[in-house]
């Protein structure tokens, strides 16, 4: 187990060597800064139990396209084991379950919009561990309202108000708060943080967000729309939330600390690329104006060396002297715009050019994503210098056995997948708009600077013609070379001044710079090495998840997989006939089976073997309706119910279905038909 | 050749390459330039397939394909310097030149390669040798007695066939076939330049300052030029 003293000694020894800048000692105070040590030591709740539905009731009103209205209920005990409910399209399947977990997550995201304003109230009965509670959810035209209760409760009871709220709540926003807040504290589950710009045009910041039990609901519930997604669909979240998913249903150890110093890595190397863009091409354009201005001082005085042996200094004019003085600090400030402006211009096209690098990443990796199958899939038949055949069976079977390649005995590399590629142009769409917001500020900052750097030249210009005409009437005989030259010397002394103000404030700067890369380069290493040591500590969890979800897919007849693999990275992979693909990469119906496995066998492992935070509750929604033969379908429907007479005692699944032919292979006594033609 | 069932999905001897660099998306280019650059020949046995004369010859014209922004600046020139030559293909010209401005494709679009930015050629080792192995290109010297020798690449029609299954399901890759068969039209043009020395770029812009600075917005003003105006 990764421990404070040993994150510090591994990312000493790492980045030591590459940089001497970087003591052991800084490394300590870094990582104690930014809290690190504390997440080491924080650990999280015990879960309280598995959660179990016992009862759900629907009430409400069915509204008719005429104006009507049809008054219905619908009410069925649940318990422990798989529940069922078969019947066609339309009949108000997904409509029961889906209110199931509006009251269990506070998103009613999947009830259709038309369904919505029909459910008056839902009431649903639950379990975790020993004890025991009520959700109720009452919408009406102001909003909705309700809470969570002790003890098993009806309508009338809570009406009446003799009941002992454990959280109450009267809109969308505190209902979903306070549903989070009930089961993280009732799972023992905790919020792993992760980073991301706005999508707001006017935002740059990086930002931290939370997962919350609603994210980790996604574990719970299998839509019947969601199948081309794993877990969660990347478009839906950032941060690859169904890592962290994944992790806390898991019980990954320290997942929280592993994601906290991802945090605080993303935010270093945010704040170093800012600090690094703010002072780049700033200091050598000051040096190269000081030695010029120093050049021309020396010029400007010699000169003035030979002028005094020849004629009387000027003698001293108050009003002239402050138009000078004046128009000395106009010409000072009017250098300093001049660096502000070169500055940002730098750090425009500096900007111009990361935009550019990112469009063009985006689009090599969609061409990526749309040949990368193809080119991958093509088979070696032939030496490509002598082209003499190879067998091509023979090398695979090589090669499977070795995971070398038989000609050159490198490792076998894994592909990416088309997942891959879309969360790269995600990521690259999100740098793109922070970086544009970027863009737009600095081009703002151009225009003021320019502006003011104008009307300061205009009025130096102004005073440099009063001057000019002053010291012509007021100074009889006097050379105008001469008061030209004071002016000159007294301007450059002003500049100069400035200027080495500029430089003091850049050296500053500039070690903001370096501690800034020193900070970013502890906390790379940091992260790397909390993440080896998170994998390293939970492979054998992940294998046993990987040998379980190999079985369950294969009898539900994804053919030719051979394994399943959760990588260093925590994608899952599986291996297909000699191929290492991604989920997505499957068939479509493929795709179904594998999914509704994957998620079995994640709940499964806790329930073998104790391990994680599974709530061991599953909602499966109309599973392959269209995509699943018949026969696979018989297979996954027999599976389950198998499940459900091993392992009914220690799990819940409730079960939709479209397809009739489910009746043989469920429990009669447990599957719920439509009366009518629908369930309510 | 006897279809085979997809076994290995990567070679390790590019996987260096694969992982930084997107090597699959370079083959299914290369795979295109390759048809586009290649003249047809075929026989009664294989079906259709086509012929590179030389690698420099596809290296050049690769490198016209891959840098969309000097091809607009090189045709402009070229158009400045004999718009005679272009009188029946100034359609073409106009649109390879357009499609180039159009979301400032000739600094999106631009291909660069792996290491220094100031390189100009690729040189297809790793890429042809995975095409060879596939039987998908025949790669190799030929044997004609000649002072200078030439190197013959051929994409077999299985190749073909794959570039077409290219174009018919990856959208991304029509830029590709637009950016090809611009270059095949002026590729006697294109031809002329010294691509060491880059003429088309002076008077104001050098081939180290355009190895990575933006071009779209020198194409603009060129192309907004008066001896434009009939293009």
């Amino acid at each position: 187990m990764l421990t404070f003293e040993r994150l510090v000694l591994e990312t000493a020894r790492r980045v030591v060597p590459d940089h001497p800048d970087i003591t052991p000692e800084l490394v300590r105070d870094v990582l104690t800064d930014t809290g690190i040590d504390e997440c080491l030591r924080d650990t999280s709740p015990t879960p309280q139990g598995r959660l179990i539905v016992h009862h759900v009731t629907l009430i409400g009103e069915k509204r008719r396209a005429d104006g009507s209205a049809e008054p219905f209920k619908y009410s069925r005990a649940l318990g422990s084991g798989l529940w069922a409910w078969v019947g066609s399209n339309g009949t108000g399947k997904s409509t029961i379950l889906n209110s199931i977990l509006w009251a269990l997550t506070g998103s009613d995201s999947g009830i259709p919009k038309r369904v919505r304003p029909w459910l008056r109230d839902v009431l649903v009965q639950f379990s975790v561990g020993e004890e025991q509670f009520t959700s109720r959810v009452s919408r009406t035209n102001e909003g909705v309202s309700g809470g969570v209760y002790r003890g098993f409760l009806a309508f009338d009871q809570i009406d009446l108000g003799r009941v002992e709220p454990v959280t109450l709540f009267e809109s969308r926003d505190e209902m979903r708060e306070a549903i989070d807040v009930f089961f993280m504290q009732h799972l023992g589950i905790t919020t792993l943080r992760w980073t991301a710009h706005s999508a707001e045009k006017d935002d740059p910041d990086l930002h931290a967000h939370s997962t919350t039990w609603r994210t980790y609901a996604h574990a719970i519930h299998i839509e019947d729309d969601s199948y081309d997604d794993l877990i969660i669909d990347p478009t839906k979240g950032y941060g690859r939330q169904d890592r962290k998913i994944l992790e806390m249903m898991l019980g990954v150890e320290q997942s929280r600390a592993v994601s906290e110093i991802q945090v605080q890595a993303d935010f270093a190397k945010e704040a170093y690329a800012r600090a690094r863009a703010r002072v780049s091409g700033r200091e050598s354009s000051v040096n190269e104006q000081i030695a010029a201005l120093e050049r021309e001082r020396a010029e400007v005085e010699q000169n003035i060396q030979v002028m005094d042996q020849e004629q009387a200094p000027v003698e001293a004019d108050s009003l002239l002297v402050a138009k000078r003085e004046r128009r000395a600090a106009l010409l000072a400030e009017q250098n300093q715009f001049a660096q502000e402006l070169a500055a940002l211009e730098a750090q425009h096209s500096a900007i111009e050019h990361e935009i550019l690098e990112a469009e063009r990443e985006k689009i090599a990796a969609q061409e990526q994503a749309e040949v990368e199958y193809l080119i991958n899939s093509l088979v070696v038949v032939r030496c490509p210098h002598c082209e003499s055949p190879v067998d091509a069976q023979d090398r695979l079977i090589m090669e499977r056995q070795a995971h070398t390649c038989h000609v050159c005995t490198q490792p076998i590399q894994r592909t990416r997948t088309q997942g891959d590629a879309r969360v790269i142009q995600r990521e690259r769409d999100q740098e793109i708009a922070a970086l544009r917001a970027s863009l737009r500020r600095v081009q703002q900052d151009i225009a003021d600077c320019q502006q003011r750097l104008d009307i300061s030249r205009e009025e130096s210009a102004r005073l440099g013609r009063e001057l000019e005409s002053s010291v012509q009437q007021a100074r009889d005989g006097f050379k105008m070379t001469y008061a030209n030259l004071l002016v000159r010397k007294g301007q450059i002394d002003g500049q100069l001044e400035q200027l080495q103000r500029s430089l003091a404030e850049m050296e500053a700067e500039q070690q903001e710079v370096a501690t800034a890369a020193r900070w970013n380069v502890i906390l790379q290493t940091a992260a790397e090495i909390a993440d080896e040591a998170a994998f390293a500590s939970n492979e054998a969890l992940f294998a046993q998840l990987g040998s379980l979800a190999t079985r369950l897919a294969t009898q539900f007849g994804v053919p030719d997989l051979e394994k399943v693999l959760i990588d260093e990275k925590r994608y899952v992979r599986l291996q297909q006939g000699g191929m290492q693909i991604g989920h997505n990469d499957l068939a479509r119906s493929e795709r179904v089976k594998f999914k509704v496995a994957f998620h079995l066998a994640l709940m499964l492992l806790r329930v073998r073997t104790g391990l994680g935070k599974h709530p061991g509750f599953l909602i499966i929604d109309t599973p392959g309706t269209a995509e699943v033969d018949e026969a696979d379908f018989a297979a996954m429907a027999q599976d389950i119910a198998r499940i459900h007479q091993e392992y009914g005692a220690q799990v819940q699944i409730l079960l939709a279905t479209a397809r009739p032919e489910a009746r043989q292979h469920l429990p009669a006594d447990r599957t719920a038909l439509p009366a009518d033609g629908a369930f309510f | 050749m006897d279809k085979i069932q997809p076994l290995i999905i990567t070679e390790s001897d590019v996987s260096s390459i694969t992982t930084a660099n997107y090597f699959e998306r370079q083959v299914a280019r290369l795979l295109i330039v390759l048809y586009y650059c290649g003249q047809p020949i075929s026989s009664l046995l294989e079906g259709q397939a086509r012929q590179v004369e030389s690698l420099k010859r596809l290296q050049q014209f690769d490198f016209w394909v891959r840098e969309p922004g000097h091809l607009a600046l090189a045709l402009l020139d070229a158009y400045a310097a004999t718009p005679d030559a272009f009188a029946d293909r100034k359609h073409i010209l106009r649109d390879t030149i357009e499609r180039s401005l159009e979301d400032n494709q000739a600094d999106t679009r631009r291909v660069m390669l792996p290491g220094a930015p100031y390189h100009i050629f690729e040189d297809f080792d790793h890429p042809l040798s995975f095409l060879t192995s596939r039987a998908l290109v025949s790669d190799r010297p030929s044997f004609v007695r000649s002072r200078s020798h030439t190197h013959l690449i051929i994409l077999e029609a299985e190749g073909v066939n794959l570039v077409q299954q290219i174009l018919d399901t990856c959208p991304t890759f029509d830029w590709y076939r637009l950016q090809c068969e611009a270059v095949a039209a002026f590729f006697p043009v294109l031809e002329q330049y010294d691509l060491n020395v880059m003429t088309y770029l002076a008077p104001d812009l050098t081939p180290a300052m355009v190895a990575v600075s933006a071009l779209v917005p020198h194409i603009q003003r060129r192309f907004g030029a008066n001896r434009y105006a009939d293009l």
